[in-house]
């Protein structure tokens, strides 16, 4: 028993005990908590040690989070936004790591700066073929696109809504244009005097303009209410008082200025002022229970309110306009957005929706006061009137985007990202926006299309309180087709940009290599360097080979590299029959005897004549022939005979003298000559080596772009001095490669000349 | 008597002076510069389809268009076809045989211009409104009948005025006409020399020179001549005083000026032949031909060789450049007594004492193309501008027309001296033959000798004396070397064949050259010092070491040296002008 007993009470110690001990000792085992970083200071720089230890179990998760909201019906909604964004939401790529997105980032700067440089290729290429180039270039004419002047200075002052922007950047109406031609041949249009005034006058519009700016700002910065209250009044008298005046004197300005008033009126009547909305008009009001002085201040500013429009309906009423039943707001405001449906009304109708829910709000929270309503509820309200105008929004652009399905298959796919971001924001018309899962677009991206897309929403939910169904279809369609420009240009220009998060690392690289070809520009590699083959039309057949094959000597390649000429020349043999000693018979010319005998006694000369006449050769022309022979076999390189004196001569009786066949080994055969020029022309005799001095000023090897030697030679046929070709030849022959124009400034190409068409 | 005109001299300027109008080619710049070939040719491609379908809709439209064209085109002058070919400077480089796209267009420039420049020349003759003078005889009469006398008669005044008779006593005399053909300078054996304006036969100088006189020469002026007398050649200016004696030209018998080298040739009794620059006033060379007595010596102007005749029947050519004759040729079988090469270097007339008078192509060295026998040896012969020939013998002097692409059977005209026939020359740009005979000198009036048109950037009889100052200016500077002088002027022009052919093989076998293998031969080393290990190891180290000084050596030899001519230029520092300056 006691054993027992001591057991239970082993046990019931143990019970508590274990646990801890059990807890320590596996909290030893553990790894270390490691404490997340807490700053105390706001520094640029946190700790590396500080790091957070990633553990599962210490995220928040939605799941948990929204098992806390439980089965109520009334949360149910966002349980199910919940779930839907669960559904749809995906994690992000992991970022590429560095050096590889740097890599596309080289890629793609390369291909963009590529693509820009090649557009100067044809220039650079026409430029350097041309055998004549004049500085500074583009001379011919020089035309400059101008704006008018005029318009845009007007356009500088007027003020324009946002909307009004943005349409006129969706319309992108064609500027027109002028063509302005150079004509001050001088230099200066103007003399030195003109350009004085012109630049004080410029002086004096800017100081005055600077001078109002000052008075303006500081009469901004004066906060006394006083002081503004009365300046408010004294305009509003003297704009009477011109009125009055302009009634009396031109009644028809007077009506558009009455018109002015009114809407200057209605601005009145749409703002909130003297509606009691202000901070200080809440505050009056909570004092009102109990003040009496508050409760008649409010009531004094609610008066002037009326006061406004009560005057407002006496003008009208005075005026005698059509309009007498436009009492109510709204129907006002209707007539107005009518008539002008684009103007003024973009800050107008923004403020009314503005005005209508403040007017809401203040009552509702006038009876929060009385009824003390949940803060649950009123969140909620809202919310819901904030999201109302855009909910129709949506609706309208899903509705087009169905409508358009058929024809814009392509384009849907562009827009779509935008959607996505949008359904993320507002769950409840997920299902009927289809949303496509390999939106490839760069966060970046999205961002600036969301914003265009916002203001699009604006704009769309002004018109759609006023105008009607064909008009925002219309708008839609223009935005849409502006964005979508907007958005190929950007993808054209960077393609790779887009693909950046579409895929995981590994398949990134298939991708890309997937899309080179699709890509309308190619990266072609420069080609490899060819060696230049010096000759390739010269197919001489009669090479020296013997002589090349001992050119195995360092020293002698070199010789015959330094060296301008070698002794041998080439001549074509051309054999011509009539090239021999023809016997032609004499015509017999009909000339006459001199019939005058010398008087003088023959001198030398004439005796020795007279005897060659007297043993007229026959020889001549064998004795010709063999000097002819001579002067051949002088030039023939001689056999070398390498028998060395008495070796395999041996004498004696039985020796066969035949045997001398083996010292035609020892004799090194020289190769045959090349044809002389003479060959089969009879009585001629051309020394072939006299041209040797000429050689040293003759080319030796062929320049570069010719491929042969008979191109070259064709090439330089042509003589270009003036004693050869007419003189207007020759100044086109010696014009300078590059002419500079004296005195001018030669300023770098600028891209412009890759617009013009005529270049000089 | 027939109808008979002589050519009046007018100086007719070839070059207008209108101011070029170059139009560039614009033709191939892109219309969208950007983009990529495969873009381009895209566009091309469609821009093709798009012309296809026009011309098939309007096919009417380009008929007309074309038929326009050709209209205008009919319109403008056409050049004579032969004309054409007479300033052609033959085949165009084949484009297709050229690198590169840049050089390609730039050689087909180039080639544009050469053509404009071979149109533009060739339709210039128009303006060549001159003619040449002639003599037509009637019906039964032959030109051979007319007599000087009836020649002056009926020609104009100044024509006639050209002809005229000198009766001088120190004969037998030799003449020369300058190249412009305005003044005349003549030399009596008897030392008689006077230099004059034959036109307007005003005298520059006469003097005696007290020596046997063999020829005289003007220089490239008619400011200067020389006159080879007995023992040396000796240059006077045009007022008679002497300038130079040249010693070293011994024993001249017959003198030439090649006007385009400057050089004086001479040729001398005992055989030697010599070329003085008369621009530097030294021997371009001189040496003996072994061929004896020299005294027929005429200049090819074409390719400016020395022809000289030979008893042996051969003519030889020479250039200072060759002790031995560029050529020689067997013309008879007879000594040689004349030789004449025309202006234009086409063709030589030789003739022998056999009585036989060839023509040969000089340019070929071929023929002979002709071959006339005559009654007598002739003793002169001389070409005329027009290709007139006349042959002098005794005293006779005949002028044959037409006689060297077609045979002539009788002579132009004839004229029949008093006494022999030292030389003659026909006058440049004159139809006047100059006869030296052994008592005076006659000028003949021979009608269509002379060329009508001049060309007065190359020789001007009008030129005054700052024109002829800047014309020497510029000759000298135009002066060609006597090394060119060959027997293919047009050599200059041609790529030295076999040396390149060498040079190439001589750099292919470069690349297969080994480095020589070195011979070592170990001292006696100590007992114990390394063993044959050692040695081999020492051995190896050196071969490596020639191998490596080999293949430095051949580094530059070799072809498509990658940095051969492109040695960046190290951009000029401040510094720099302080460093030795580079001897160049």
């Amino acid at each position: 028993m006691s054993d027992e007993s001591d057991y239970h009470y082993d046990e019931e110690i143990d019970a508590d005990n274990h646990e801890k001990i059990v807890e320590n000792i596996i909290s030893l085992n553990k790894i270390k908590r490691l404490k997340k970083p807490a700053r105390t200071e706001p520094t640029s720089r946190i700790s590396e040690f500080d790091l957070v230890k990633s553990s599962k179990s210490g995220d928040v998760e939605v799941d948990k989070l929204s098992k806390a909201l439980g089965n109520k019906r009334k949360l149910s909604q966002i349980r199910q936004k919940l779930e839907s964004t669960k559904k749809k939401s995906y994690t992000l790529p992991k970022p590429l790591e560095k050096p590889q997105s740097e890599r596309i980032k080289r890629a793609v700067a390369y291909e963009r700066n590529r693509l820009l440089l090649d557009r100067w290729e044809p220039f650079v290429t026409s430029n350097r073929a041309q055998a004549h180039l004049k500085f500074p270039l583009g001379e011919v004419e020089t035309l400059s696109m101008q704006a008018k002047e005029a318009v845009k200075m007007t356009e500088r002052w007027t003020v324009k809504s946002e909307l009004e922007k943005e349409l006129n950047t969706l319309d992108a109406v064609e500027t027109e244009e002028y063509i302005i031609e150079d004509e001050n041949e001088s230099e200066f249009p103007l003399t030195l005097e003109e350009l004085k005034e012109k630049r004080k006058e410029a002086a004096k519009l800017r100081a005055h303009q600077s001078f109002k700016e000052a008075k303006a700002r500081r009469q901004n910065k004066i906060k006394s209410k006083k002081y503004h209250r009365i300046l408010r009044k004294e305009k509003i008298k003297q704009k009477l008082k011109e009125f009055e005046e302009l009634q009396k004197t031109d009644p028809e300005l007077a009506l558009k200025k009455l018109e002015e008033i009114e809407k200057a009126r209605a601005l009145e009547r749409f703002n909130l002022r003297h509606k009691g909305t202000g901070q200080w008009a809440k505050n009056k009001q909570v004092r009102a229970k109990y003040d009496k002085e508050s409760r008649q201040v409010l009531a004094e500013q609610l008066k002037i309110s009326r006061d406004l429009t009560q005057e407002a309906k006496r003008v009208e009423l005075d005026s005698d306009d059509e309009v007498t039943e436009s009492n109510t707001s709204t129907a006002n405001l209707n007539a107005v957005n009518i008539n002008n449906p684009w103007l003024s009304k973009a800050q107008s109708s923004k403020e009314m929706v503005d005005f209508v829910s403040g007017y809401r709000k203040f009552w509702m929270e006038k009876n929060a006061n009385d009824l003390a309503i949940s803060s649950e509820a009123q969140a909620e309200e809202q919310s819901q009137t904030l999201i109302e105008p855009i909910k129709v929004d949506e609706n309208k652009d899903v509705e087009l985007e169905r409508n358009n399905q058929g024809k814009r298959t392509i384009n849907k796919t562009k827009i779509n990202p935008k959607k996505v971001v949008k359904v993320n924001q507002f769950s409840e018309e997920n299902k009927s926006v289809q949303v496509e899962k390999d939106t490839k677009v760069t966060k970046r991206k999205t961002t600036g299309q969301e914003q265009q897309k916002k203001k699009l929403m604006k704009s769309v939910t002004n018109l759609s309180n006023s105008s009607g169904e064909w008009n925002i279809d219309e708008l839609f369609e223009k935005a849409e087709h502006t964005i979508l420009k907007k958005i190929k240009s950007k993808t054209v220009q960077n393609p790779n940009k887009t693909k950046q998060t579409s895929k995981k690392l590994g398949n990134k690289k298939s991708v890309e290599e997937k899309d080179t070809p699709k890509k309308n520009v190619t990266l072609d590699m420069p080609t490899q360097k060819k060696r230049i083959v010096i000759d390739e039309e010269l197919q001489e057949t009669l090479i020296n080979q013997s002589e090349t094959g001992t050119n195995s000597n360092m020293e002698s390649l070199k010789n015959i590299l330094a060296s301008k000429t070698t002794p041998q020349k080439d001549h074509s043999v051309n054999i011509d029959p009539s090239n021999f000693m023809t016997v032609k018979t004499p015509t017999q010319l009909g000339s006459t005897v001199p019939d005058l005998v010398e008087d003088d006694l023959p001198d030398e000369e004439s005796y020795r004549n007279l005897v060659m006449e007297a043993f007229e050769d026959d020889d001549v022309v064998t004795d010709f022939q063999k000097e002819k022979q001579e002067e051949i076999d002088k030039e023939k390189p001689q056999d070398i005979d390498l028998n060395l004196p008495g070796w395999g001569s041996w004498a004696g009786t039985g020796i066969d003298p035949k045997k001398a066949r083996k010292r035609k080994r020892f004799i090194v055969k020289m190769p045959k000559t090349l044809p002389r020029r003479d060959d089969n022309k009879g009585s001629l005799i051309i020394n072939e080596k006299a041209a040797s001095k000429v050689k040293q000023h003759q080319v030796t090897e062929l320049p570069f772009p010719f491929k042969s030697v008979k191109d070259y030679e064709a090439s330089i046929r042509a003589p270009i001095g003036n004693t050869f070709v007419p003189h207007t030849a020759f100044r086109r022959f010696i014009r300078p490669a590059v002419e500079t124009k004296m005195g001018t400034i030669i300023e770098p190409v600028s891209d412009s000349i890759l617009m013009s068409k005529k270049r000089g | 008597m027939g109808k008979l005109t002589v050519s009046n001299d007018m100086a007719v300027a070839k070059e207008s002076k209108s101011k070029d109008i170059i139009e560039f080619d614009v033709s191939n710049v892109k219309s969208k510069p950007w983009g990529r070939r495969r873009e381009d040719r895209f566009n091309e491609k469609f821009k093709n389809k798009q012309r296809n379908k026009t011309s098939s809709k309007y096919p009417i439209d380009k008929v007309k268009t074309n038929t326009k064209s050709k209209k205008e085109k009919k319109r403008r002058y056409e050049i004579p076809e032969e004309v054409l070919k007479k300033y052609s400077k033959g085949e165009e480089v084949n484009l297709k045989k050229v690198h590169t796209k840049i050089h390609r267009t730039k050689i087909e420039q180039r080639e544009r211009n050469v053509k404009f420049a071979t149109e533009f020349a060739a339709k210039t003759e128009v303006l060549l409104t001159e003619e040449t003078g002639f003599l037509e005889a009637d019906d039964g009469e032959t030109t051979t009948q007319f007599t000087q006398g009836a020649i002056a008669d009926s020609v104009d005044i100044t024509s006639a005025a050209k002809q005229f008779e000198l009766k001088l006593e120190f004969g037998p005399y030799r003449s020369r006409y300058t190249r412009n053909g305005r003044h005349l300078v003549i030399g009596g054996k008897k030392g008689h020399v006077a230099a004059f304006d034959w036109v307007t036969k005003k005298l520059h100088c006469e003097i005696n020179v007290m020596e046997s006189v063999h020829d005289v020469s003007f220089l490239h002026l008619e400011t200067m001549f020389a006159v080879a007398q007995k023992d040396w050649v000796y240059f006077y200016d045009h007022q008679g005083i002497e300038l130079h004696c040249v010693k070293r030209l011994n024993k001249v018998t017959r003198m030439e000026f090649l006007p385009y080298h400057f050089l004086l040739a001479t040729c001398s009794d005992e055989g030697y032949l010599s070329w003085l620059d008369v621009s530097i006033g030294q021997l371009a060379s001189q040496y003996n031909t072994n061929l004896g007595r020299l005294s027929i010596m005429t200049q090819n102007p074409w390719n400016a060789c020395l022809c000289l005749g030979h008893a042996k029947g051969i003519v030889s050519m020479w250039s200072p450049n060759a002790r031995d004759p560029l050529a020689k040729m067997l013309c008879h079988k007879a000594p040689i007594t004349a030789v004449s090469v025309d202006p234009t270097g086409m063709y030589m007339s030789t003739a022998a004492s056999n009585r036989e008078l060839k023509i040969w192509d000089i340019r070929k060295l071929e023929g002979p193309l002709q071959e006339y026998k005559l009654v007598s040896a002739p003793s002169n012969l001389a070409f005329s501008q027009k290709k007139m020939l006349a042959v002098g013998h005794g005293n006779i002097v005949e002028v044959y027309r037409e006689c060297c692409t077609s045979t002539a059977k009788r002579p132009y005209l004839r004229h029949r001296f008093n006494n022999p026939i030292g030389n003659f020359n026909f006058c440049p740009f004159e139809d006047v033959l100059g006869v030296a005979t052994n008592r005076g000198f006659t000028s003949l009036l021979i009608p269509g000798s002379g060329e009508p048109n001049i060309d007065s950037l190359e020789v001007n009889p009008f030129q005054s004396k700052a024109q002829r100052r800047e014309a020497e200016v510029k000759a000298l500077l135009d002066k060609i070397q006597p090394e060119l002088i060959t027997l293919d002027p047009a050599v200059i022009a041609e790529v030295d064949v076999p040396t390149m052919r060498d040079k190439i093989e001589a750099k292919k076998n470069l690349l297969f050259l080994k480095a020589p293998k070195i011979e070592y031969n170990p001292r006696n080393k100590a007992k114990g010092k390394g063993g044959s290990v050692k040695m081999a190891r020492n051995k190896k180290i050196l071969q490596e070491q020639a191998i490596r000084e080999f293949s430095k050596s051949t580094k530059d030899l070799l072809p498509n040296k990658p940095n051969e001519g492109k040695k960046k230029k190290q951009a000029y520092n401040v510094l720099d002008r302080f460093l030795p300056k580079k001897k160049s």
